[in-house]
């Protein structure tokens, strides 16, 4: 079959260009550590509390120590309609809950749904899960800017699926490091 | 620009004469078109209504109070029908409408079962009636994506399982037509009829993963036979189907770029086969690659993940393709009207019949589809996905690819094909010209803004306007861009329905085809080499089995809960929204 000799080259330069944003993609994974969720055990979605860190840590922002002696914020939340569970240590005029880390934490979050699907959006720090029930969500990053950031359910969850939404507020490093933990 | 000969030439092994066909054509066609304008009707005017709704500036000027949805006062059950109703009505029926009159003219045939396609025309529309009862009634407000465990009544699962058979069936009654065709006349099949075909054997594949969800889960769920599924599984099933749909609808209009465009232009095409290979690649690599729509859902491997980002960027490749072979074939027309390759041989753009709205729509279609496929591009990529995922950048980039590239051809379809339907010539086309622009300028508008809310982290299918519902500052200049593109894209909609009517009671009278262009061919070029391993359907079926099988079979084993039940049952109970 006849292929124009423009054609050719055109392929030629669509082939590389498609080769570079791939080699991105690796660097992304290799170089800056972006991880996408990888499976780990299948949960009964109505039980989930009962096990793992719901369990032993319960919903909130925990602490956690290394065998090295550095540290962690393990963020715990359970979402179930319309609302995401967060230990429930301080609530917004709206009735949302808020939670607190200091700039400059290593974060974890581990997230699970109780009854549907629903999303999981922190804005502004590439932390985004479906969270499928019967599945648990994890994922980490360095919260590094202060500031209040939205944490929004972003699948359809039902009729007050817009209403699903919670606050993580980054404190400045200066100020004192221990009055916002739980 | 020539028309299909009307005269009785229809091959000895049919009994009919040509004009019976003619006529049986138009009632038959005509139904599925009418079908599908009249779902999009109500589908294309929930759109506007969510945009103004999400928009502050709009609630600021009703005095604070949000706008509701016309006729339905809930968003969530409005953007149901949204979405039901456009893109799996209107797109199913238009494409089997389609197919059967491009087979038909183009194989100078009538179809091998033709009572059979009536049968399968009422079985959808019947399908069409239930699922339509359930979302009107407000029992199956899940959206067009129905995930589990979110339980939508019976009807609306049993009428979209009817929809889905009906094209099983149309699929069969082509490929039969195609076949008795190919016996007889022993030469390379028109490139139109390659589409089709190519369309087909990959839908037929692609639907047996929805339809596997449906049957083996939620119906049976709905209907209170089983109390629990399997979530994971079932989006898996899901996805296996959802990102060959988007081809379904796209094939069809490349099938008008490459077949019809050029006649419309008064040129030849650059290349015939090249075309025929981009509609292979497109049929064999879009199954392969579903999982990239699961990047961030957490029962799926990381390696799996990967390979359908990178197979992701293997489907690119034929769409690459079609750019530069319509851009050679449009360069042609340029030149013919005067272009003298100016700007780097890039002027031809600017003698192309900009005043003919059939063409209009077709290269507004093209314009959107490259802001459309660029995005789709940036979706694919999981580092960039986990930043955009289900936010309304999502929105912005399917909207400038179905609701752009593949909506606007179809309208440019249309035009040219309602005439024939009719035999009444189009009404006023300078209002349809005016709608294409309208349209390609309301979805760039929407799409830009979607896409810049949704990098600021606005979410998709969300109800901005109702209670309880957060709005950050920054998106509210984006959100009410975009409300101003729906107000543009709600009068194209208007001028299109205009038209429409118009042309059905005000057209001027046509009384013989020959004064109408019908652009479609009955040959393959006799200049070009076509391999015959292209047409060895039996081959690419199996490559595609054999892909899928690889890319699909990891993913649902390692999901699979072999404890709880298989994938029919699992431990999720459904629950209404």
């Amino acid at each position: 079959m006849h292929m124009d000799r423009y054609e050719r080259y055109w392929l030629i330069a669509v082939a590389i260009t498609l080769a570079v944003f791939f080699s991105a993609l690796v660097a992304g994974a290799v170089i800056y550590g972006v991880r996408l969720d990888d499976p780990t055990q299948i949960v009964n979605p109505a039980m989930v509390d009962q096990i793992g860190d719901f369990a032993t840590l319960g919903p909130g922002v925990h602490v956690i120590t290394r065998e090295d002696g550095t540290t962690y914020k393990k963020i715990v939340i359970l979402a179930q309609r319309w609302h995401f569970n967060a230990g429930g240590a301080e609530l917004d005029e709206n009735g949302k809950e808020i939670i607190h880390v200091t700039q400059g934490d290593e974060v974890q979050f581990v997230v699970a749904s109780r009854d549907v699907t629903h999303g999981f959006l922190v804005q502004e720090h590439n932390i985004n899960f479906e969270l499928v029930p019967g599945q648990i969500s994890s994922a980490k990053t360095i919260m590094n800017r202060p500031g209040q950031y939205a944490i929004v359910c972003h699948e359809y969850c039902g009729k007050e699926h817009q209403g699903m939404w919670m606050t993580i507020i980054v404190d400045p490093a200066s100020e004192s490091v221990s009055q916002n933990q739980e | 620009m020539q028309a299909v000969k009307s005269t009785p030439d229809a091959p000895a092994s049919s009994s009919r004469n040509w004009t019976e066909i003619l006529t049986s054509e138009r009632v038959l066609i005509g139904a599925h078109i009418f079908v599908a304008m009249f779902a999009l009707s109500l589908g294309v005017l929930m759109g506007p209504f969510q945009a103004f709704r999400r928009s502050p500036g709009v609630t600021n000027l009703l005095g604070g109070q949000a706008i509701g949805m016309p006729i339905f006062s809930y968003y969530y059950q409005a953007l149901t029908l949204h979405g039901v109703l456009n893109a799996l009505v209107f797109t199913t029926f238009f494409i089997v409408g389609i197919s059967y009159f491009v087979t038909q003219r183009s194989l100078e045939r009538k179809l091998r079962f033709p009572m059979l396609a009536w049968w399968t025309f009422i079985l959808m529309t019947v399908g069409l009636c239930l699922a339509a009862y359930a979302i009107i009634s407000e029992q199956a407000n899940v959206l067009f994506t129905f995930y589990a465990p979110m339980l939508a009544h019976w009807t609306f699962y049993l009428g979209l399982v009817l929809v889905i058979v009906g094209t099983w069936i149309a699929s069969f009654n082509i490929f039969a037509t195609y076949l008795g065709w190919r016996e007889a006349e022993k030469r390379p099949v028109p490139l139109g009829v390659f589409a089709i075909l190519a369309n087909f054997v990959m839908w037929d594949v692609a639907s047996l993963g929805v339809a596997t969800e449906v049957l083996t889960m939620l119906l049976p769920m709905s209907l209170g036979i089983i109390q629990t599924t399997d979530v994971q599984v079932s989006r898996i099933f899901f996805w296996f189907f959802g990102h060959p749909l988007v081809y379904f609808w796209l094939i069809p209009a490349y099938m008008s770029w490459y077949t019809m465009l050029p006649k419309q232009l008064g040129v030849k095409l650059f290349s015939d086969g090249m075309g025929r290979v981009a509609f292979l690649m497109l049929t064999i690599f879009s199954i392969p690659i579903g999982v990239h729509h699961l990047f961030v859902d957490p029962g799926i491997s990381v390696l799996a993940k990967a390979f359908h980002s990178a197979l992701t960027m293997v489907v690119a490749v034929p769409s690459f393709l079609t750019a530069f072979n319509i851009a050679a074939t449009l360069e042609r027309s340029g030149r013919k009207r005067g272009s003298k390759g100016h700007w780097f041989g890039l002027d031809f753009f600017a003698f192309l019949p900009w005043d003919n709205p059939i063409v209009v729509s077709q290269l507004g279609g093209m314009l959107l589809f490259l802001a459309g496929g660029i995005t789709g591009i940036m979706n694919a990529s999981f580092t960039l996905n986990i930043a955009l995922h289900n936010t309304t950048w999502v929105v912005g980039h399917f909207h400038m690819t179905v609701a752009g590239a593949v909506f606007m051809t179809y309208m440019g379809i249309l035009y040219w094909l309602l005439p024939v339907l009719t035999h009444r010539k189009l009404w006023k086309p300078k209002l349809a010209l005016a709608q294409a622009y309208f349209w390609l300028f309301g979805m760039l508008l929407f799409g830009a803004a979607m896409g810049r809310a949704g990098m600021l982290g606005a979410v998709r299918r969300t109800d901005l306007g109702g209670t309880g519902a957060l709005i950050l500052p920054e998106w509210v200049s984006w959100l009410n861009i975009s409300a101003f593109g729906g107000l543009l894209l709600l009068i194209s909609a208007i001028l299109l329905y205009t038209v429409v009517i118009g042309t059905i009671f005000k057209g001027e009278k046509v009384t013989d085809e020959s004064e109408l262009d019908i652009p479609i061919s009955t040959s393959a070029p006799t200049d070009e080499k076509l391999p015959a391993i292209l047409e060895r359907w039996s081959l690419w079926l199996a490559v595609i089995i054999i892909s899928c099988i690889i890319m699909w079979a990891p993913v649902l084993l390692q999901a699979l809960d072999w404890v709880n039940g298989f994938w029919v049952r699992g431990l999720v109970p459904g629950v209404s929204p």
